[in-house]
């Protein structure tokens, strides 16, 4: 195993140290296993200078681009790119990974190897790795931040769409307290900010007529859920409310928004990493479609929440789901008008998410 | 060896009056060089380099960025030649790897406070936002200066380093007053502070035993940013808004139609969109142009021996302004991929337009151990590239 490497001779130009004078060289080595060998330059009118690999270091460059070897003592060896020379490199570091990287910017087949590996990492990082980093910092979160973004967003909203509820105030009273029961069922219990507990998941159910939302309600990191007058007018019974509360509490007790925040953050961050020589528009479709699909998990998980409250509040899902169903078929009448509600725009595929329902009632019923 | 090797691309060769070889009958009593500059990148090959970089940044997430830069800037260097020898550009990316996260912090960090200030006016975030803008102007003359002396620094030439030897505390005039003037006299001063700007970065540089020496007037780059700020704003008018004042009164004669009022409106704002935008973007291309033009030819190196070293360059601003316009449309009709093509092509037409004159011979040179040892080399390396980043 102890072959010995046929020997390299290079031809270039060499620099005796601090000065500009070109000599005509030709720079010969002789290596040995181990990155080990020696080399002999000889240069001008019979001068010449020589080292061990110790001696001489490259100066890496890309593929087919001139480049010099450093002599201790201040003197340089400039060539222009060969397949010797490259052989030089590689037996001067044998561990370096240049090797790869030459391999790579001279040749399309390994190129594109390269190009499968570098997607498939991507795709693993933005699908897998940045979801569950953004699902840990949401839940190592501190409830402090939670509530002063909650209170960030309800400013900027009163300022924009919130307006006070126009329900009697008896109508409000009821469905505060029955929402209570849902909270409390949560994990948690409803009222002031003042009032919170640590320990506890609280929350806070706003009213409020908002014409440009629709029939819409949603809930803040902190535990803050809205809840248009709207909605309240469109729901037939208030179980039906009450299960969209339900599902509210599951986008606030799995941390939901905390984590699309994180989430985009991650996102925005990897491509500013990554860009500098591509454009945005095409990191912009990667990251719209990883949010829509976070999306569409995120309302599976909370759909579950709701179903487990309706079960254990009735024992079935039939208001949420009924409620689905008038808010598809509303909105499918409105769609030629041009009001889509954000309700649904954010909540996609509602059959299937009537279907899910209707398989966690039935498998509620087997047990 | 010291011919210029004939210049391969047709298309941006200057033949006539072209003195190729050292011409040692010239009147004056010393010798007289003439070189030209050649790039001898291929757009093909740096395709590659490009496309495996990008490549390899993306499968470390970003973390080989400060590899690639390097990479990028060391095949742009070995293939600019002059006098049959190629410029080197040696930074060490591992060096640049903790400036890069620090940016990549800054990011997350003023993002994040961005987010934060969305909601109410006056907050905490808000303040935060203007303490973070007040610090990166406070720190900018810093971040230029060391820059400048990383790049000279890592710029090597016939086994010559180049080196800047600005101070700190008079990077602060053009990098920091200037900036600050810039934006209370509505960019009224921008002449005077790019004036000050060039003149520290040119008188600062050395080479070998050379000093750089910058003979730019204030006076003149007034005058040239006047022509192109009114010759690029008649452009606009004439172009974008002369149509839509010819065609107002015909929109309010066809009472009938409102639809094509409406859709003519629209046009017409759309039309005005992409004026502005490419009249703006080619303007700001051929001012680029006009300076760098402008200091190279007016910048020239001498040594305490009194010899001396004179730059011009000879391409037209005009045509640059060209190649970057259709460089850009290019660019954003191919997602980026035909970067590295018009990276190559915009190199090429330049570097090979600038020729050297010298009345010393190129061998002549020499660097003192102490300028390689001296400076905040090190320092320099720990911060780098913020300005050619940005």
């Amino acid at each position: 195993m102890n072959k010995t490497p046929s020997p390299i001779t290079i031809q270039g130009t060499l620099f005796p140290p601090l000065s500009s004078k070109s000599h005509e060289a030709q720079l010969y080595w002789q290596g040995e296993s181990g990155g080990k060998g020696y080399f002999v330059i000889h240069y001008g009118k019979g001068s010449s200078l020589e080292g061990t690999a110790a001696d001489i270091t490259s100066e890496e460059a890309p593929f087919n681009t001139a480049r010099s070897f450093l002599i201790t003592g201040g003197a340089r060896f400039q060539a222009p790119y060969s397949p010797e020379l490259a052989r030089l490199e590689a037996e001067l570091s044998p561990r370096s990974p240049r090797r790869l990287l030459l391999a790579a910017e001279g040749n399309y087949a390994v190129l594109a190897g390269v190009f499968a590996v570098a997607v498939g990492v991507l795709l693993f990082v933005v699908q897998v790795g940045v979801p569950a980093g953004a699902r840990y910092a949401a839940y190592r979160t501190s409830p402090a931040v939670a509530a002063r973004l909650d209170e960030e967003v309800m400013t900027y909203l009163r300022d924009e769409m919130l307006e006070p509820s126009r329900l009697p105030v008896t109508r409000q009273a009821e469905l505060k307290n029955q929402f209570a029961e849902v909270a409390r069922w949560a994990g948690g219990h409803s009222g002031d900010h003042s009032k919170q507990h640590h320990s506890k998941q609280h929350y806070n159910l706003v009213l409020a007529h908002a014409p440009k939302l629709g029939v819409n309600a949603f809930a803040l990191p902190a535990g803050t859920i809205v809840l248009t007058d709207q909605l309240v007018k469109f729901a037939h019974s208030d179980s039906e409310i009450m299960g969209v509360l339900a599902h509210e509490t599951g986008h606030v007790t799995h941390r939901h928004g905390l984590a699309s925040l994180y989430q985009s953050l991650g996102v925005g961050l990897l491509g500013v990493m990554l860009t500098g020589d591509l454009t945005a528009a095409a990191m912009a479709a990667p990251a719209a479609l990883v949010q829509s699909r976070y999306s569409r998990r995120a309302e599976y998980e909370a759909d579950e929440a709701a179903a487990e409250y309706l079960l254990s509040h009735g024992g079935t899902t039939q208001p949420l789901r009924d409620f689905f169903t008038r808010l598809a078929e509303e909105t499918e009448n409105e769609e030629a008008g041009g009001t889509v509600p954000e309700w649904l725009s954010s909540h996609p595929d509602t059959d299937k998410r009537i279907a899910h329902l209707l398989a966690l009632e039935q498998e509620q019923a087997q047990k | 060896m010291r011919n210029v090797p004939a210049c391969q691309d047709g298309d941006s060769c200057y033949t006539d009056a072209m003195t190729t070889t050292p011409d040692r009958s010239s009147p004056s009593s010393r010798p007289h060089y003439t070189y030209r500059l050649q790039f001898t990148g291929d757009a093909n090959e740096y395709f590659r380099i490009w496309l495996a970089n990008t490549l390899f940044s993306f499968a470390t997430l970003g973390l080989y960025v400060p590899w690639a830069r390097v990479r990028e800037r060391k095949y742009f260097y070995g293939h600019t030649i002059l006098d049959g020898q190629h410029f080197e550009y040696t930074a060490r990316p591992a060096s640049l790897l903790k400036p890069y996260l620090i940016i990549y912090a800054f990011y997350l960090l003023f993002s994040l406070v961005q987010y934060f200030s969305d909601g109410s006016s006056g907050g905490v975030a808000d303040l935060l936002t203007l303490v973070m803008l007040l610090l990166f102007a406070a720190i900018y003359p810093l971040l230029a200066w060391l820059s400048m002396k990383f790049l000279a620094r890592n710029t090597v030439y016939r086994n010559i380093p180049f080196s800047f030897s600005g101070s700190l505390g008079d990077a602060y005039i053009p990098y920091g007053l200037a900036n600050v003037a810039n934006v209370l006299t509505g960019f009224l001063s921008f002449p005077w502070a790019l004036h000050m700007q060039r003149a520290y970065q040119i008188n600062n540089l050395h080479y070998g035993q050379l000093r750089g020496r910058y003979k730019g007037k204030v006076i003149e780059l007034y005058v040239q940013c006047a022509f192109v700020l009114f010759g690029g704003l008649g452009v606009m008018f004439v172009i974008g808004l002369l149509p839509i004042i010819l065609l107002t009164p015909l929109m309010r004669g066809s009472s009938d139609g409102v639809g094509i009022s409406y859709l003519l409106t629209l046009l017409m704002g759309f039309w005005t969109i992409l004026v502005t935008y490419i009249v703006g973007s080619a303007i700001l291309a051929y001012i680029r142009a006009v300076n760098f033009k402008y200091t190279l030819s007016h910048s020239s190196f001498r040594s305490p021996q009194g010899h001396t070293v004179k730059i011009q360059a000879t391409f037209d601003p005009m045509r640059v302004m060209r190649i970057s316009l259709v460089n850009s449309v290019v660019q954003t009709l191919t997602y980026g991929l035909m970067t590295p093509w018009a990276a190559i092509r915009l190199q090429k037409y330049i570097l090979s337009s600038i020729f050297i004159y010298s009345d010393i011979s190129l061998d002549e040179f020499y660097s003192s151990p102490l300028a390689q040892e001296s400076g905040f080399g090190e320092a320099a390396s720990e911060i780098f590239d913020i300005n050619v980043g940005f």
